[in-house]
């Protein structure tokens, strides 16, 4: 049984992206703020804090969850994966990214790291999806600058029937 | 490029950098443009910021101004360097060369450079160094008149919106079969710039027109204080609008002809889906948003199924946010027992729910702590009772307050007791109004947990008045009586 | 709109949540996806003083099978209910909800027990388990019992969990071949709360209906298999009985109207579907 009283600042440990990193977090600490204010990975964005508009999403374990529902102290020994994971070793776009970019799928890019965190999920399970299925999966998240076409888009670029390359 | 356009993702580095790339023949890629603005130490102008349409209109045309004034200073230099006529060069690839012999060019960082570095190259009159500032408006937005008259507008982009609509019947949905727009904002700098602004103000007009509302109750409190009751438009419920287009007008007014488009389905878009809504339902007056429990009771005018027999009474939330109910229920115990227990500051306070302390404070006037809570939602409030409208042992208004962290509620409540032989009936209504965080996020849950509380309150009273009553008879048989009670409707 | 502070245990085991819940009772509140907790959390709706984390406890993540029923540990998310091809198969209304609870990221965290112990009003998962008629088991130090669903949804998010007591166990009974079964709901946008949730199955001589978002609790009504003439009074009578209530987004009467008109499609669909 793990005891963490209030007002003490534990270690937190976790695979962020691949690479081990260490922090302090109250009990209370959510996720999100965790992953932005003490490991200094501000790319996850904060939106409602109540689970709804979808900013924060980020990969826990391989799936999308939001990281403002989650508390710091829960991802010990855990594979977070945030949007600065997605980037290729050189550090150039990846095939989602780089699908966004071509597609002016990001106007003020508030929501586009949860939206291409819950879209990397799905471009993980290495299937063609329909835009119904994009849809649905997008349904939690919001965006208030395009309208969702050019994302969509984008997202059918890279994952809709007949877009998939072979692995690179 | 520096700039005080101040923008959030409509793209003005792009389309400023394309306007410099066209001035000076240079590729985009060697064009920076800064837009942190710091009125302290940057040049600002009525349109610094972002908003009215002002970007295309205003701040692209001192970006044209300035660059052109970069051009111009540079071909001088140029046509000194290459003693070439100023009107034969021209700026192309990354050259300012001769028209009439290419041959004859210079790189055109060499000629930048020369100016930075090497000032004493520069012809007699000229100064050092290339940056130049343009500050731009138009000449035809006069000042105020006599008659404070203002034209606040220089260029006037045109839409034009159809749509069809289909209306669910059986529930009152508005679907938008297909929508159309079409947009003339003059000159287009940058074509996927210009549809994301139009996509993207449609998806707010869908919203505003089909689910976004600020509900207040009568009191000002805020009602729809979170996301799952301030709805906006996901993937799942966005319309794609077919998007025509037109050629284009270019503004006499602006620099290069282009106008505003980030507003326009703003204005047009929830007139015309009201519209349609108008035409289908052959109503005069449309109130948005198109909230399909609203709609359905256009088309519906009469609930036509009425209840089969008397029924449990209905929790009805009027305009101001009030909510109102009520319900009856029989004690074995005598009126004016019962009534001694609400006139008794100390049986009260055992009857009242969660109270930690109730004292009287004048005539009829209680004022104590209690702790409510309905499943993990709770707190510690203050509480403020009075008893009025006194016609022992038949009938009694309470008007109570409870005020805490978590909000403010506000309530009256009529108590009518019937002699039922051995027995009394119990008649009571209620009307009460929250304001607060919990009215503002709490809103579907609201009248429930009034509910219970009340129903508590009831169950205490049970108690009270049957103390050699078991603990589970009174848990079972007593509550059970409530859930299923009927009342008459006020 | 951040949590207010509390202290955090979390077990590894259930005897350990269960000494947590003996120990310190109504002082705890059990936290097992978080997606309704948290939220509440959040906005300080609830301020309590110890946080009881059950989301590691791995002997509560199983789904098993029993001739009569499917079985949710409490550590069971939405997602790997969904994603399990037996639910789909052998408790198929369940199938049918899932896919209308909130969004796949909150269904990634959220659980099948949790969402019962929460006990919204709203919830498609309550209103499954209350149609079918299933149990919640629940565990204390001083042994288990086994409590049918709707003597355990006793009020407005309010279940019949003792302080000292942990959900161990959601039970779904297991679809019979001549059983049909129907979901439907209305809401505002895909994925919100249910105006009006309603779940049906018929096997042929009986026809339940059970109506979610109108009432404190799921409404569970049940009948002998209704002649097309029956089915409007039988539904107009259930409207009228649960009469609903006025909120932002939907008027009693409205509630009322689906229900009669949801109802309807639904009974026809599950007493005449042949297959």
């Amino acid at each position: 049984m793990t005891k963490i009283d209030r007002g003490v600042r534990y270690p937190v440990s976790c695979r962020l992206n691949g690479e081990l990193v260490h922090g302090y977090a109250e009990n209370r600490l959510l996720l999100s703020d965790f992953l932005r204010h003490e490991v200094g990975a501000t790319g996850t964005h904060v939106g409602c804090e109540h689970g709804i508009c979808g900013a924060c999403t980020v990969l826990v374990n391989g799936l999308p969850v939001r990281s403002c529902l989650m508390l710091a102290v829960q991802v010990e020994d855990c594979d977070v994966q945030t949007i600065e994971g997605l980037a290729l070793a050189d550090g150039s776009f990846n095939e989602l990214q780089s699908a966004f970019n071509q597609r002016f799928a990001a106007q003020c890019g508030y929501c586009t790291p949860g939206i291409l965190m819950t879209l990397q999920h799905l471009k993980n399970q290495n299937r063609d999806f329909s835009e119904q299925e994009i849809r649905d999966a997008l349904g939690g998240h919001i965006c208030r600058c395009t309208g969702y076409r050019e994302i969509i888009d984008a997202a059918m670029d890279v994952m809709g029937a007949g877009s998939r390359q072979t692995d690179d | 490029m520096i700039g005080d356009s101040t923008p959030q993702g409509q793209g003005h580095q792009t389309a400023l950098t394309q306007i410099v790339a066209d001035e000076l023949g240079i590729s985009m890629d060697d064009i920076a443009v800064n837009l942190e603005t710091d009125t302290q130490k940057d040049n600002w102008s009525i349109a610094a910021g972002n908003y009215s349409c002002r970007f295309a209109p205003a701040s692209a045309s001192a970006a044209k101004e300035a660059a052109v004034k970069v051009r111009q200073k540079m071909t001088r230099i140029a046509s000194s360097q290459m003693n070439v006529p100023a009107a034969d060069l021209e700026f192309k690839d990354g050259w300012i060369q001769s028209q009439s012999n290419p041959d004859n060019r210079l790189e055109f960082r060499r000629i930048g450079g020369l100016a930075h570095w090497s000032p004493s190259s520069l012809p007699d009159d000229m100064e050092p160094a290339v940056r130049e500032t343009a500050h731009w408006s138009g000449p035809e937005l006069t000042p105020t008149t006599a008659n404070d008259e203002i034209n606040t507008s220089l260029a006037y982009g045109f839409a034009f919106d159809f749509c069809g609509v289909e209306i669910d019947p059986d529930t009152g949905r508005v679907i938008i079969d297909k929508y159309v727009t079409a947009h003339d904002c003059g000159t287009i700098i940058n074509p996927g710039l210009a549809e994301g602004q139009i996509r993207g103000s449609f998806a707010s007009a869908i919203g505003a027109t089909l689910y976004e509302e600020f509900v207040y109750s009568g009191d000002g409190s805020f009602l729809s204080g979170t996301f799952a009751d301030y709805l906006i438009a996901t993937p799942t419920e966005a319309v794609d609008p077919v998007l025509v287009h037109t050629e284009q007008t270019p503004s006499p007014y602006t620099r290069l002809g282009a106008k505003g488009i980030g507003e326009g389905n703003q204005y047009t878009t929830p007139v015309c889906i009201a519209n349609a809504v108008a035409d289908a339902l052959g109503r005069e007056s449309i109130e948005l948003p198109l909230v399909p429990s609203k709609v359905f009771e256009w088309i519906h005018a009469e609930e036509e199924t009425p209840p089969p027999k008397q029924t449990v009474q209905q929790v009805k939330w009027d305009d101001s946010g009030t909510i109102s109910s009520g319900g009856a229920l029989q004690i074995n115990a005598d009126a004016n027992s019962i009534w001694s227990v609400l006139v008794d500051p100390d049986r009260l306070a055992r009857v009242f729910p969660g109270c930690r302390s109730l004292l009287l404070t004048s005539d009829n006037v209680y004022q104590g702590v209690v702790d409510l809570g309905v499943g993990p939602v709770s707190g510690t409030f203050d509480a403020f009772v009075e008893l009025s409208d006194l016609d022992p042992p038949h009938t009694m208004t309470l008007t109570g307050k409870v005020i805490g962290p978590l909000g403010t509620s506000r309530g009256v409540g009529i108590i009518k007791m019937i002699d039922a032989g051995k027995s009394t009936k119990i008649e009571y209504s209620y009307q009460i109004g929250l304001s607060g965080t919990i009215a503002s996020v709490g809103g579907r849950l609201i009248s429930g947990a009034a509910r219970v509380l009340i129903n508590r309150f009831f169950a205490a009273l049970v108690v009270e008045m049957n103390p050699d009553v078991s603990q589970d008879q009174k848990k079972h048989s007593w509550f059970s009586r409530f859930w299923s009670g009927r009342s008459r409707k006020p | 709109m951040k949590p207010p502070p509390f202290d955090y245990h979390r077990a590894q085991t259930q005897d350990e949540a269960v000494n947590t819940l003996m120990d310190h009772g109504s002082d705890v509140r059990v936290m097992a996806g978080g997606q309704s907790l948290m939220a509440m959390l959040n906005m300080r709706l609830t301020q309590p003083k110890i946080i009881l984390d059950i989301s590691g406890i791995h002997e509560l993540n199983y789904q098993t099978e029993s001739s009569s029923y499917l079985s949710f540990g409490a550590g069971v998310t939405q997602a790997q209910a969904l994603n399990n091809a037996r639910v789909v198969n052998e408790v198929p209304l369940l199938g049918q909800a899932l896919p209308y609870v909130g969004h796949m990221q909150t269904r990634n965290r959220g659980t099948i027990c949790g969402s019962i112990c929460h006990a919204d009003p709203s919830s498609e998962i309550p209103l499954v388990l209350a149609t079918l008629g299933g149990e919640i088991v629940v565990r204390s130090k001083t042994g288990q019992r086994v409590i049918p669903i709707q003597d355990f949804q006793i009020g407005l998010m309010t279940s019949a969990r003792r302080p000292d007591e942990l959900v161990v166990s959601a039970r779904f009974p297991v679809a019979r071949p001549e059983q049909r079964f129907s979901f439907s709901e209305i809401a505002r946008r895909h994925g919100d709360f249910a105006i009006v949730a309603i779940a049906g199955c018929c096997d042929g001589k009986t026809t339940r209906i059970g109506v979610g978002g109108v009432a404190d609790t799921p409404a569970v009504r049940e009948w002998p298999c209704l002649e097309p003439d029956q089915i409007d009074d039988a539904l107009n009578e259930l409207a009228w009985d649960l009469g609903g209530y006025d909120d932002i987004h939907a008027s009693a009467r409205y509630r009322r109207e689906l229900i009669r008109k949801l109802g309807r499609d639904q009974i026809e669909r599950i007493q005449n579907d042949q297959d």
